[in-house]
């Protein structure tokens, strides 16, 4: 049985002659939190709004646990965070959440102090929300997304504006929700360095295309410190890396450049055996990147 | 559905206070009509009664419609109505569950100022001057009724706060100072000197002095049929077609 919960296929959105999502196509498989990253207007929260069914699509497909049919059914399962807190300031905290207890047809009152304490609001959970800082209306909105125990959690910009503090607490929320509640995650966020401590896999956007979808794992291959080593024949090249040198810890990019992510510090032994080998060395650089230098680098530009 | 109603009717009675305030209003309403000083005779107490029931009743229509399209405006700009879209709810049990709760409420307390004046007319005139009252505590019920539909649904249609404001002295002026005006001059005893009677007396005033005609229901009913009709396709057509911020 597959394990994608949520998949787009070709998924567009025009206003008026402006593309905003430009055939986009990328899948969440259950369990894993994928990060939905993107400069400002690159189509993330147009993306979220068309899954939450807030905006129609132009074109292209969605599926929800694996079927295009009964969207709106399934949503039921999923919970959303778009944008700024949706909350009703005029009440308390308490009854903020016992509006989504009515509207979900949630049995109990009891889970609404558990969840208030989750998200640390349970001393305020008689305040207005009117009084609350920013920081405290993120928590108390994503303590309302969770309180009907969603499969899926889509969270737009849920550290938008909260103090570092606010945002450790965040992603320590997330990261309990998936482990306890195994909650599958697709979060969107400006704090690149945050996803990074928490994504398992990641989807960079920009101008409304998808440029690249990666796991964390590849990411991390990608972004590690390592010798890029470019010769002219990449075959013997491993040969001797592991003959000569008894390197083991390398990949072959694209049949045209190894990456050594051993010897770091000894680049010219390194050297020193290509060319005693014969081989010309057309490349040899000491490389490596935050996921910041790799979303750069994808997106070209600096606007994150 | 009964999940969409119960959430409604509880935003509505915990959130700003609006519920009370509609409440206050309608009390202000009556008391203000009741204040006024009456007089002697049974056919002057009908025609101050007319235009003070007039002024009360459009009092109690325009301060509890205001209040009932602005919670309504409020729920689209801090977005709290999303969640009933987000959490898979078709449109048409949206549209439904949010007017026949806080709709029907709210024409219920917006009817008590109009219904108690008009107990209070009947018990001073009897039947000398209102002919047929039973008609009258009908047509006026299924009217207060048609406005705050109508005033919800077309809120949900501007889905803005500021829109939502003026829609009550928008939707009052065309349909109860023309429309339902024209109508019930129709059917009251000064249906042939209609420019006269018009413009010197009140919907409510025709309506104390009507003939006891059943038609007038029907068109009473067939017009708020019809806007609150239209009105819903059209709201429908906007959830369907997903138009939200």
């Amino acid at each position: 049985m597959s394990n994608i919960v949520l998949e787009t296929k070709g998924l567009t959105k025009k206003y008026g002659k402006a593309t905003v999502v430009d055939n986009f196509s990328f899948k969440v498989e259950k369990g894993h939190i994928c990060g939905l990253i993107g400069p400002n207007g690159a189509g993330k929260t147009t993306i979220m709004k068309m899954m939450a069914g807030l905006i129609k699509s132009n074109g292209g497909s969605l599926e929800l646990f694996g079927t295009g049919k009964d969207l709106d059914r399934n949503r039921r399962r999923i919970s959303f965070l778009i944008e700024n807190p949706m909350l009703d300031i005029n009440m308390s905290a308490y009854k903020n959440m016992e509006y989504i207890k009515y509207l979900k047809g949630i049995p109990t009152s009891e889970k609404i102090e558990d969840v208030l304490e989750f998200v640390g609001l349970l001393d305020a959970k008689d305040k207005k929300v009117k009084k609350f800082s920013l920081g405290m209306r993120q928590r108390l909105a994503i303590g309302m997304a969770i309180l009907s125990k969603p499969e899926i959690l889509v969270l737009d910009e849920p550290v938008n504006g909260l103090d570092p503090e606010g945002i450790v607490d965040v992603r320590k929320m997330i990261k309990r929700l998936v482990h306890e509640e195994e909650v599958t995650v697709l979060i969107s966020s400006h704090i690149l360095s945050e996803l990074s401590e928490l994504c398992t896999d990641y989807a960079i956007i920009n101008h409304g295309c998808l440029v690249e979808s990666i796991t964390a794992e590849d990411l991390e291959v990608k972004c590690e410190n390592h010798i890029t080593l470019k010769t002219d024949d990449i075959n013997r090249t491993a040969t001797i890396l592991e003959g000569k040198l008894g390197i083991s810890k390398y990949k072959v990019f694209r049949d045209e450049e190894v990456h050594i992510f051993e010897k770091l510090d000894d680049v010219s032994t390194v050297s020193r055996a290509i060319t005693d080998s014969g081989l010309t060395i057309l490349k040899l650089v000491e490389e490596g990147a935050s996921l910041e230098e790799y979303y750069l680098s994808k997106v070209g530009g600096s606007n994150v | 559905m009964f999940n969409l109603i119960r959430a409604e009717l509880y935003r509505f009675k915990n959130s700003g206070g609006y519920l009370y305030f509609m409440i206050l209003a309608a009390i202000i309403s009556t008391g203000t009509a009741f204040l006024t000083n009456g007089v002697e005779t049974s056919f002057d107490f009908t025609i101050m009664l007319s235009n003070v029931a007039q002024l009360s009743y459009n009092m109690v229509l325009l301060s509890c419609g205001t209040l009932l399209t602005i919670f309504i405006g409020v729920s689209y700009n801090n977005r709290m109505s999303y969640y009933e879209i987000m959490g898979g709810n078709p449109p048409h049990k949206i549209i439904l569950a949010k007017t026949l709760s806080i709709g029907f409420i709210s024409a219920v307390i917006m009817y008590v100022p109009t219904a108690i004046l008009l107990i209070a007319s009947y018990i001073k005139s009897g039947k000398q001057t209102i002919d047929n009252p039973l008609m009258v505590f009908i047509i006026l019920f299924v009217i207060t009724l048609h406005t705050t539909f109508s005033f919800i649904l077309y809120s949900m249609l501007g889905r803005n706060l500021v829109i939502a404001s003026f829609i009550p002295y928008a939707r009052l002026g065309i349909m109860d100072l023309i429309v339902y005006m024209l109508i019930f001059q129709e059917f009251s005893e000064h249906a042939d000197n209609k420019l006269l009677y018009i413009t010197t007396n009140s919907q409510m005033a025709h309506l104390l002095t009507m003939t006891g005609d059943n038609k007038l229901l029907y068109i009473v009913l067939i017009t708020s049929v019809v806007e609150c009709a239209v009105l819903y396709i059209l709201v429908y057509l906007v959830y369907k077609n997903r138009k939200f911020k």
